[in-house]
């Protein structure tokens, strides 16, 4: 199992990148996909997520391997904006496919947690004049811990 | 040339540069301390948790310099956001 990485540049249609990949598949009963949308909060103007080209690939792809040891996958699809983006744009989609539906959705909320609070993007809020520096929640940390057992 | 790239807070210091190390510049170690000297600001931000450095990709820890060279791409970054 491949897994396909997409640091995407420019906005991307989520329905129609999971319609490719669901295409691919052959053995597949279940397929779980999670699309993460800039959160429209009061007085947010845009998000700019960073990465380090070549690095946040590898490191994704180590996360994507990872539920691949856990589940048996057919398939992993990870596509993350970088760049400016407006509140409800689509900023993350993952989709996990596996034989039974189980795995999938395991799959599925465990990348998510892992790129949440793992992924080397770098993220700034812009709301008016002001800019900040975001890190990861307490929660989203919380989250991944789930796994750690 | 040295490439160096900063990502998050760092950004806020330098901008990408590329410049030749100083002589008595030779490890990981080194270099922190002269961008310590010289790069206003980087300082604070290398002390902040979660500041990382990269040599060629490859993350340092602070206790176990390496060797860095006019053709390495060094990168600093500050505490990751996530996705």
């Amino acid at each position: 199992m491949t897994p396909i990485i997409d640091i995407c540049e420019t906005p991307f249609d989520p329905e129609a990148r999971l319609a490719a990949f669901r295409n691919r598949l052959a053995q597949s009963g279940g397929l779980v996909s999670f699309t993460g949308i800039v959160r429209g909060e009061d007085g947010l103007d845009a998000l700019e997520l960073s990465h380090f080209e070549g690095f946040t690939q590898a490191h994704i792809l180590g996360i994507a391997r990872n539920a691949a040891k856990r589940w048996p996958l057919e398939g992993v699809l990870i596509v993350h904006r970088v760049g400016k983006m407006a509140p409800n744009e689509p900023i993350v989609l993952v989709a996990a496919a596996s034989k039974h539906r189980r795995e999938a959705f395991e799959a599925a909320d465990f990348l998510m947690d892992y790129l949440k609070s793992e992924a080397p993007f770098w993220k700034q809020e812009y709301s008016g004049e002001t800019r900040r520096w975001i890190e990861p929640r307490m929660r989203d940390k919380a989250d991944k811990k789930r796994w750690e057992t | 040339m040295a490439q160096f790239l900063f990502f998050g807070r760092f950004k806020d210091v330098s901008g990408d540069l590329a410049m030749d190390l100083p002589r008595a510049v030779s490890s990981s170690h080194d270099l922190i301390e002269w961008l310590s000297e010289t790069l206003e600001g980087f300082s604070a931000e290398w002390q902040r948790p979660g500041a990382r450095m990269a040599v060629n990709k490859e993350l340092i820890i602070e206790s176990d310099p390496v060797s860095v060279a006019d053709d390495d791409e060094i990168a600093f970054m500050s505490a990751l956001s996530g996705g």
